[in-house]
């Protein structure tokens, strides 16, 4: 993976566990936009391996 | 003259916000004043109402949610397409592209910017740099709101004879998360009816729309 790749990655995997990490200390609904949210992070993480 | 011609779109929208932006204060201190009052309090001037967290809490929470929908756009075009819309990639295209496309290293063309032609950490950090500036100022706004809605949720947690509560426990609270949903929900329906519309509709004249004349199927093609 590039650094290029990594720095997408990881900036983007910041937002999602901050988000998870608010349905986990406050409102439990609160996973659920986190997990939307990681479903691009998953899409992105899939596309670039078989790329 | 033609500096103004050529940030004409930079200038409105700067014009623009100020406008707002002055408006929303306005309205707002007369709105705090009169809360102020029909809780007994005493009205503060509006140069104290500007350094006010309520002030600051109505602003920034909707900021951080702007950057929020940008960033996660330049984001998701990157490996989503959306066939016949003029905000997407071609089917096909998605991931970040050859070095060619993306007119990188050797590829770089003679105006290219310096940190394009290069190699290694300056390149990489380049090829991200608006990723990068759309999330310091997103996690700044984020940050600046919960704090500002922290001082405002402690005041009325004093006004009502309750405790008030340390910022990371805020964090946890209904009233910081209620706020932020409230604001990136519209964000992006917004991004996704446009990705949407922009297939079917068009907007003579605008870099947004595909030409009038161009086929539903048509992916990505803009005037």
């Amino acid at each position: 993976m590039t650094l290029s790749a990594v720095i997408a990655f990881t900036l983007y995997g910041v937002i999602v566990a901050l988000t998870a990490l608010g349905g986990i200390v406050g409102p439990a609904i609160i996973l659920v936009p986190a997990a939307g949210l990681a479903v691009l992070w998953v899409i992105m993480l899939v596309s670039h391996a078989r790329s | 003259m033609r500096f103004v011609r050529d940030n004409g779109l930079a200038l409105f929208f700067l014009f623009i916000f100020l406008c707002s932006a002055i408006a929303e204060s306005v309205v707002g201190h007369s709105v705090f004043n009169e809360q102020q009052l029909m809780h007994g309090d005493e009205a503060i001037s509006y140069g104290r109402y500007l350094l006010s967290s309520d002030f600051g809490e109505a602003m920034l929470e909707n900021w951080q949610s702007e950057w929020l929908q940008m960033l996660l756009f330049a984001l998701a075009t990157i490996w989503l397409v959306q066939r016949g819309s003029a905000e997407s990639k071609k089917p096909g295209d998605e991931g970040l592209q050859s070095n060619e496309d993306q007119q990188v290293g050797r590829h770089a063309r003679a105006k290219a910017p310096r940190w394009a032609r290069v190699r290694g950490w300056r390149r990489a950090a380049y090829e991200n740099s608006f990723l990068i500036v759309m999330a310091v100022i997103f996690l700044g706004s984020w940050l600046a709101q919960s704090a500002t809605a922290w001082t405002k949720f402690n005041d009325e947690q004093v006004q009502h004879g309750q405790a008030a509560v340390s910022w990371l426990t805020y964090l946890g609270e209904v009233d910081f998360w209620e706020t932020t949903m409230q604001n990136w929900q519209s964000e992006f329906l917004a991004l996704g009816t446009m990705c949407v519309l922009t297939v079917y509709l068009r907007q003579r004249g605008s870099p947004e729309s595909k030409p009038v004349g161009a086929p539903h199927d048509e992916t990505g093609s803009s005037v």
